[in-house]
């Protein structure tokens, strides 16, 4: 057995491990899930309510605030309560955990990206990324007379965002951000009053104290806040104490965001990359820690958040807008693929007067359900536009209990640097498929048998592939945006120095 | 009774036992399509979603056939009363237009969905490329045999990648017409058997019949042609008319009785071919296999008949580009016609959709299943034509040609050089009005260049293939270009 074949082996079998405790946690959580009759939601009815029993909960919250939680580049796999604690017997997430367990859990929430641009802009305005068009991070100049950036404001000038919409309705709205991808020069500050994004891929630790400053200023005020931070990106680098290498590592890598981006770099240049089974173990070990410190400073934020009051009547909901990738597929970050490690993201949803009892919904959902769930709990009417605008739904129906999978399928794109154009499709039932646009290559897989994406059975299953290629590019030909061909941009990035 | 008498009566029972046996048109007459469905085994064959799931579908492709040559298209001679009984059980399309005016780009373009110069196969030394989706490829996905019998005509696929996606791909020669012109194309026989060999499969299956017996040469002629007037030969005669294709013959001053003499060899051939087509469609009645098949007729392109002074295809014309199409669909009533234009093209997501099976996304055609089903439906503003030299050894080829026709307007382009037609007053496309109206040739031009930017992004890798210098020779001396 040569020694590369061996690495590859031994994650491939770790990663094999992982995925089955996801697997048995999923299972384990179906019992839970049949108790959803005894969680008690807020009713709202204008009737007096004489027989609770019969009539269907619904879980609403019409005067909460809201909080939406991003850890940056957090690969579901890795989340505690979705099955890394059992697994590995690390308790790297206590704050996600702990909102979990007083809320809802999805174990498949799918983002629309696998990278940061693109991504959040579809949580913040339900969209796709070809909708909204914040798609790289390229200023365009196409020609002399085109010089327009990569700015939501400038590109999609008649769309709406959660900020925006939840400013109009009285809410007071601030951003406490890590820059560099969703930096206020992409338009990311439409809507807020407040939008701090002074750190280049800044960490919790420069967004806590301004945002519960913020809190403090606008006590009594019904808010809105983005809560986002770089500590588990690969471009954030603490002062480790390696505290999760508990073996031996004489590798190379020490886990800086130089050593990251030259991994990421020369994955993209090869097509894949060398590491050992050690060095894998050593990389996610070092991740452990970064999202262990992450969830710390937000205990820290949610003490001081608890101590306000606000936890009886703040929505919080937690995701991430992508994941990352540890040699999954032979090379390492993220952007450049549509894999689950990169897809694949945790998303929580804390709910006043519900008690979620941190329930676990298996059914596939997409980070562009947040807004309109959010609204639905909010029991607010999204405007005309905005209802047009939305391409996402209402996952209160699982939340409350009433269905246990909403069949959603899944589309995810990525447009990127000038290095690749994919676009991919999620069945509920399982079955993926990827079109890669520079090259017309497909890739088909079974998720529900094959969770890694290592066995492409476009060959074998030639009529899935065909129908899933074609649900595929109906849903792009209807997004408003040239399908095959993609954007001309500068070379000229917006931040980082990387084009091609 | 005597000897003699017994042997006279032998004799004359022998004669007309004989006649009959022999009798060229015993198997010739016209037939009523119309299904005997039985009461009771009647199935419904157009689902909820208007689609004829897992139905057959026949392609049959008469080559080298002009639009105008069908009584269905108001040809005034009848010869062909087969195809004008299936028109009248179908759906006739009166301004279909190939994408190309030769064969081998046309058949690409019908198979694939897309244009000439996407799919690439513009002159013979290229070939369609293994990352194409054809439509054969297509109904493999979904469970379809698949086989085509077609003539061997170096332009008919085989040699050209057009038989992906085909577990039978087979070139039959068409009828020996010195000797057995009036029998059943050896091709039709195969094609049978392998219905009959599909049938017992159960599968549904996909079959493409393609014929080139109308191509130049027309000869021989038959003595018995009832089209054929000896007296109106002009300057050839019958032994010229036998290899006419050609070009030095295209110098002479050929008479319009001359033109008539061809029209009447070309369509006693058609006739042939259309009593082929009785016979096939005959045989599929009988065997209880049409009233759940789709028949799609048509033909890659026309024939110039000395319209702009000369015979053949290769250009750009309606009389090469407008083409007869034909779709007739089970238990469906039919006999209805649309002006509107479409295109070769359209035919693959018009009967992907027909079948139930969702239409590929590359595809560059629009579908008509809308008007099939009876819903609103509305065809092509323009349609699109290009065509490269057959041998292209420069680059780009001096003599591409390009064509793009409203319902009203038609702009030509050929060596350099522009035409444009009103194709609604001046359907042979006589007289040229680039001069006059530089408006419609703005517009057309502007169209072709939206065309051109639309569609290049699709443009397959290219392929190229190697022709001997044998089988070069031998196309020449066939007479083609």
């Amino acid at each position: 057995m040569t020694v590369k074949f061996k690495a590859f082996f031994a994650v491939f079998t770790l990663g094999l491990f992982l995925f089955g405790c996801v697997g048995s946690k999923v299972v384990s959580t179906t019992t839970q899930e049949g108790q959803s009759a005894v969680f008690v939601g807020e009713i709202v009815s204008a009737t007096p309510v004489e027989n609770t029993a019969v009539l269907p909960l619904k879980i609403k919250c019409p005067y909460c605030n809201v909080l939406v939680v991003s850890f940056d580049a957090l690969q579901a796999a890795h989340v505690g309560h979705l099955g890394y604690k059992k697994a590995t017997g690390r308790d790297v997430t206590p704050g996600i955990d702990k909102i979990a367990s007083d809320g809802f859990s999805f174990s498949n929430a799918i983002s629309s990206a696998p990278w940061t641009v693109p991504s959040y802009m579809s949580w913040f305005t339900s969209s796709y990324p070809s909708q909204h068009k914040v798609l790289n991070k390229f200023s365009r100049y196409v020609n002399e007379t085109d010089k327009t950036l990569t700015n939501f404001k400038e590109l999609s000038p008649d769309m709406i965002t959660m900020a925006q919409f939840l400013k109009s309705d009285g809410f007071v709205t601030g951003a406490f951000t890590g820059d560099a991808g969703v930096s206020a020069v992409f338009g990311y500050d439409a809507g807020f009053d407040v939008f701090y994004d002074e750190v280049v891929f800044g960490g919790l630790e420069y967004s806590t104290p301004l945002a519960l400053e913020w809190l403090k200023n606008n006590s009594g005020k019904r808010f809105f806040m983005f809560y986002h931070g770089y500590d588990s990106h690969g471009q954030y680098e603490p002062n480790y104490t390696y505290k999760y290498v508990d073996f031996e590592y004489n590798g190379p890598f020490n886990g800086s965001k130089k050593q990251q981006r030259d991994l990421r770099e020369l994955g993209l240049k090869q097509g894949f990359i060398n590491l050992t089974y050690d060095d894998v173990r050593f990389w996610r070990a070092v991740y452990d820690e970064k999202i262990n410190l992450a969830n710390s400073k937000f205990l820290t934020f949610l003490e001081e958040f608890e101590k306000m009051g606000l936890m009886n009547n703040t929505i919080i909901i937690i995701s991430s807008d992508h994941g990352t990738e540890f040699y999954e597929h032979k090379r390492f970050d993220h952007g450049f693929s549509l894999y689950d490690e990169l897809v694949h993201v945790p998303l929580v949803f804390r709910v006043p007067g519900a008690k979620g009892g941190g329930r676990i919904i298996d059914s596939q959902v997409r980070t562009i359900d947040i807004l309109p769930t959010l609204l639905d709990l909010l029991n607010i009417e999204p405007d005309e536009k905005l209802a047009s605008q939305m391409e996402g739904v209402s996952l209160a129906p699982l939340l409350r209990g009433e269905k246990n999978d909403l069949q959603l399928t899944a589309f995810t794109e990525t447009d990127y640097r000038h290095y690749t154009f994919k676009r991919g499709i999620q069945k509920p039932n399982g079955w993926k498929f990827i079109y890669t646009l520079e090259d017309g290559s497909t890739e088909l897989y079974n998720l529900k048998e094959d969770p890694l994406e290592k066995k492409n059975l476009v060959e074998e299953e030639p009529r899935i592939a065909y129908e899933l290629e074609q649900e595929l590019f109906a849903h792009l030909n209807g997004l408003g945006r040239e399908v095959y061909r993609p954007w001309i941009t500068s070379c000229v990035p917006v931040y980082g120095d990387q084009c091609k | 009774m005597t000897f003699a008498k017994k042997w006279l009566i032998a004799v004359v029972v022998l004669f007309l036992a004989g006649l009959f046996l022999l009798n060229p048109f015993a198997d010739e007459q016209t037939r009523d399509f119309s299904e005997a469905v039985e009461p009771g085994k009647a199935v419904a064959f157009f689902d909820s979603n208007g689609s004829c799931r897992n139905c057959n579908l026949v392609f049959i492709s008469v080559n080298v056939l002009r639009a105008d040559k069908l009584g269905a298209y108001g040809y005034p001679r009848n010869v062909t009363p087969n195809l004008d009984a299936l028109a009248k059980d179908g759906f006739v399309f009166e301004n279909a237009f190939s994408q190309s005016g030769w064969t081998l780009p046309s058949y690409a373009s019908l198979m694939t969905s897309l244009y000439p110069h996407v799919h690439g196969v513009e002159y013979r030394t290229r070939m369609l490329p293994d990352s194409s989706l054809t439509l054969a490829e297509i109904l493999q996905i979904y469970g379809y045999n698949t086989g085509a019998f077609v003539s061997g005509n170096i332009d008919s696929g085989s040699y050209h990648g057009l038989s992906q996606g085909f577990e039978v791909f087979e070139n039959i020669p068409g009828r020996d017409f010195k000797r057995l012109a009036l029998k059943e194309s050896p091709r039709i026989s195969s094609a049978k058997k392998w219905i009959l060999q599909n049938e017992s499969f159960k599968e549904p299956f996909f079959l493409f019949l393609e014929s080139d017996d109308l191509h130049c040469p027309y000869g021989p002629s038959y003595p018995n042609n009832p089209f054929l007037n000896e007296s109106s030969f002009g300057v050839l005669n019958s032994s010229q008319v036998n290899s006419f294709c050609d070009k030095e013959y295209l110098a002479t001053n050929i008479t319009q009785g001359d033109v008539g003499v061809l029209n009447a060899l070309y369509d006693w051939r058609l006739a042939r071919e259309d009593a082929d087509i009785g016979r096939l469609i005959g045989f599929l009645d009988k065997k209880n296999v049409l009233n759940r098949t789709l028949i799609v007729f048509f033909s890659p392109h026309g024939e110039e008949f000395y319209d702009h002074g000369f015979v053949g295809p290769q250009i750009l014309y309606d009389t090469v580009l407008r083409v007869p199409l034909i779709i007739r669909v089970p238990n469906k009533k039919g006999g209805r016609r649309t002006g509107e234009l479409v295109q070769l093209i359209d035919v693959m997501p018009t009967v992907l959709e027909l079948l139930g099976i969702p239409i590929n996304h590359q595809g560059q055609g629009k579908s008509a299943a809308a008007f099939i089903r009876g819903e609103k439906w509305a065809g092509n503003d323009y349609v699109f034509a290009e065509q490269e030299d057959v041998f292209r050894k420069s680059s780009p080829s001096p003599v591409f040609k390009w064509s793009v026709r409203s319902k009203n307007w038609k702009l030509v382009q050929r060596e350099g050089k522009g035409e444009l037609y009103n194709v609604q007053e001046d359907s042979l496309e006589l007289s040229d009005l680039l001069q006059e109206k530089p408006k419609e040739v703005a517009n057309l031009t502007r169209v072709r260049e939206n065309f051109l930017d639309k569609t290049r992004v699709f443009e397959l890798p290219r392929q190229s293939t190697t022709l001997s210098e044998e089988a070069i020779q031998n196309l020449l001396a066939y007479g083609y270009p």
